[in-house]
């Protein structure tokens, strides 16, 4: 009592000495908590019932009958059980991974060479590029599905029709939806398509940003451009390099959208199957949603395995 | 104001997910008054497309809102593709519910076993009792209580060109193998000379209009076996209609490999550019085909012939059910509205506008005397149906029977594609 009553009096007379008291004051205002609540509202209802729901049922058997009202029953490990038993369910999960690092990778490589080149670009040009490149990543994703399945189409398209047209005999009515192999070409074109824009903006960003005299310097050192790009560009960039990278990895390991709609296209839905299309099709179509939801979470568990590493680098580099 | 703040408050609630809460209101308000009659109601009424048409459709929002002064009802017109999964989220919760929902028939075994779906056992003979078509009743019951009643039916007729026939001299095939023959030599006679042709339309990703070969030799889709459903497609009859549409695939259609379904669904149109010599599709696609074919006389069709030409082939039984959901909370109007399906005006409709055979065949006259009739009529007649197995609906959205005649149309192996997609179809089909 008598400590505070000490301590009140200083701070009444000396409003200036602010060093004690400013965290203090901080401590007592309950502004920036009101502030706070309707962010952490919506993320605890938009994500975090959906996901208490999931691990939920992940642990019930729940299927159409309980979809309708009866009760559900635990059941344990079982769902996991049941999906690390499917063989079905690791062909998928490899595909998955493939098709997602291809992706990443090839988003990554050709975004910042994009970011690169338009550093070197006259202005005029520059902005032409962004403008056009603005629009490819603005397009909604069925707007650009459609295109693409008319480019790709095996009567009319114009790839089969140039291939043919360039001598390749095979090449004409060739039906690229039909082998799995052409079918994620065209998926991963697509999805690169979409996704370089954004990588190519944030880098590039990030690259103007660049301190012009320490390359100057590094010039009359005798460095040449790619010895400038490891050793200043990447290192000074590298927060922004860490964070496209995680999210081209999150985005491409749960690509749904162009898949399913290539899918009803080509008719090799099993052999074409990603993560988000397998729990889509156990779950919603098959009726078995605590089995897809047990796969959703071993999804979420990959994802969060793919991209530790760079979530803990990215989390070191923020505190430098 | 009270009545605003009220609201608001409400709204409120299901921001902060007080989802539970509000479901219980809902639910105590909705069974006080989900069967009666007088409080005013806004139905929602999911017909798919090419079911129902336009005049129809207009006839029975009128007649309903003329009877139930204050109600509306509201048709929301859907796409086949992917409609299970759509009905499995949307019938789950009173908020989302449509009132009134047609299924495919081979999809309503499925909704009737979950519970989804209002028992409509009490108003069977209102709706038409014995004269309902009798395939349907079976699809859209469970445990001998009838949950979905028949809307109507349809199968697949041939069209052809009769120009083309007269040119190459050819009849009118009587047996599956002489269906090849013609369609092989009208391939190899390319009468337009066309880049495209092919003597028969008949895409790889159109598994129902493929269903006509296994079944009239006698195949079936998946059987039961005490109490237990086994995948049939690796049968010798399955086999041997396999091997008959694969030798079709090879000389007598280029069309195998098509794996768009929208292209699978217009069959009609390769045929109005003068690209196929025949096509295998309902009898309203009649009107879709090009004035200048039928105007010169051109156009004719038969029925999908059987192994030994004894009889009619046994084309797939296509065709809808209609139900209430049991989550609707106004299943007393959607009765009523049900009632007016059933009535003559709109089961007429059916015959006399969609070229469909009505759910109650009293009505079934009005699709005329007509050659075409003649032949629909016929076709459904003799109609095979998919398995009225609980979980049918589950084979059908994993797409195994359709994955699995894409792979035919590409000539790829029967036998162990058909193993593969047997056992699928066993695990899924006995899966609680």
């Amino acid at each position: 009592m008598t400590v505070t009553s000490t301590r009140a009096k200083p701070e009444g007379i000396l409003p200036d000495r602010t060093k004690p008291a400013a965290p203090r004051k901080r401590r007592r205002n309950p502004l920036p908590y009101i502030l706070l609540l309707p962010a952490v509202l919506i993320v605890l209802v938009d994500m975090g019932y959906p996901l208490l729901r999931q691990i939920t049922m992940a642990f019930q058997h729940f299927s159409l009958e309980q979809q309708f009202g009866k009760p559900a029953d635990f059941v344990g490990l079982d769902n996991f059980t049941r999906v690390l038993g499917d063989s079905a369910f690791w062909l998928t999960l490899g595909r998955s991974l493939a098709f997602c690092l291809v992706c990443a990778a090839l988003t990554m490589a050709i975004g910042i060479g994009g970011a690169l080149l338009l550093t070197k670009l006259s202005r005029p040009v520059s902005v032409f590029v962004q403008a056009a490149m603005l629009l490819a990543w603005a397009m909604p994703v069925l707007s650009s599905l459609q295109v693409f399945q008319w480019i790709f189409d095996s009567r009319s398209g114009v790839v089969d029709w140039t291939l043919a047209g360039l001598g390749m005999q095979g090449m004409a009515g060739y039906n690229w939806f039909s082998n799995p192999l052409t079918f994620f070409a065209v998926a991963a074109i697509l999805v690169i398509w979409m996704s370089v824009p954004l990588v190519v903006f944030m880098v590039y960003a990030s690259v103007t940003q660049i301190d012009e005299s320490m390359l100057e310097a590094s010039t009359l050192d005798g460095a040449n451009g790619w010895k400038q790009f490891r050793e200043i560009t990447v290192p000074t960039i590298a927060p922004v390099l860490l964070l496209v990278t995680i999210l081209e990895i999150i985005w491409d390991l749960r690509v749904f959208t162009q898949i399913f709609i290539l899918q009803k296209n080509g008719g090799i839905t099993e052999q074409t199957n990603v993560l988000g299309t397998y729990v889509y099709q156990v779950g919603l179509s098959g009726g078995d949603y605590g089995v897809a939801s047990a796969t959703a979470l071993i999804m979420l568990l990959i994802t969060l395995l793919l991209t530790w590493r760079y979530v803990t680098q990215f989390l070191k580099q923020g505190e430098v | 104001m009270k009545e605003l703040s009220r609201r608001g408050l409400l709204g409120l609630g299901g921001a902060l997910g007080a989802a539970a809460l509000l479901s219980a209101c809902g639910e105590a308000s909705g069974s006080a008054s989900s069967d009666s009659l007088s409080t005013p109601a806004k139905l929602r009424v999911w017909f798919m497309k090419d079911s129902v048409s336009d005049k129809a459709q207009a006839w029975l929002k009128q007649e309903f809102e003329n009877k139930f002064q204050g109600s509306t009802l509201t048709i929301e017109q859907q796409e086949w593709d992917g409609i299970v999964p759509k009905l499995q989220t949307a019938l789950a919760s009173p908020e989302s519910t449509p009132d009134i929902i047609e299924l495919g028939n081979t999809q309503a075994p499925t909704f009737c076993a979950v519970g989804a779906l209002a028992d409509l056992s009490g108003m069977k003979e209102e709706l038409g009792g014995a004269n309902l078509t009798k395939s349907l009743v079976e699809l859209g019951s469970f445990e001998n209580k009838m949950y979905a009643a028949p809307f109507y039916a349809g199968s697949r007729i041939v069209f052809y060109r009769k120009d083309m026939f007269q040119q190459l001299g050819l009849a009118i095939p009587k047996t599956i193998d002489e269906l090849t023959a013609v369609a092989t030599k009208i391939q190899a006679g390319n009468p337009e000379k066309n880049a495209h042709f092919s003597g028969m339309f008949l895409p790889g990703i159109s598994s129902q209009s493929a269903f006509a070969w296994v079944f009239s030799n006698g195949g079936r889709l998946a059987v039961q076996k005490d109490g237990k459903w086994e995948g049939s497609l690796s049968s010798p009859e399955s086999q041997k209609a396999i091997a008959q549409l694969q030798q079709l695939w090879r000389t007598g259609s280029t069309t195998g490999t098509i794996t768009d379904s929208t292209i699978g669904s217009q069959p009609y149109t390769a045929f109005n550019t003068g690209e196929a010599g025949m096509f295998f599709g309902f009898n309203f696609h009649l009107k879709k085909i090009k004035k200048e074919l039928l105007d010169a006389g051109n156009v004719g069709y038969f029925n999908f012939p059987s192994p030994k030409g004894d009889a009619v082939g046994n084309p797939f039984a296509g065709g809808s059910n209609v139900a209430i959901s049991n989550n609707s909370k106004a299943r007393g109007l959607a009765k009523e509205a049900l009632k007016l399906i059933f009535s003559k005006p709109f089961q007429e409709f059916f015959a006399t506008e969609g070229g469909w055979v009505p759910g109650n065949l009293n009505y079934a006259a009005a699709l005329g005397q007509d050659e075409l009739s003649k032949v629909t009529v016929e076709a459904v007649r003799s109609s095979v149906g998919t398995p009225a197995a609980k979980n049918w609906a589950l084979v059908e959205s994993a797409k195994v029977v359709d994955d699995f005649f894409v792979a035919m149309g590409a000539l790829k192996d029967p036998v162990g594609l058909a193993k593969t997609a047997d056992a699928k179809m066993t695990e899924i089909l006995n899966s609680k």
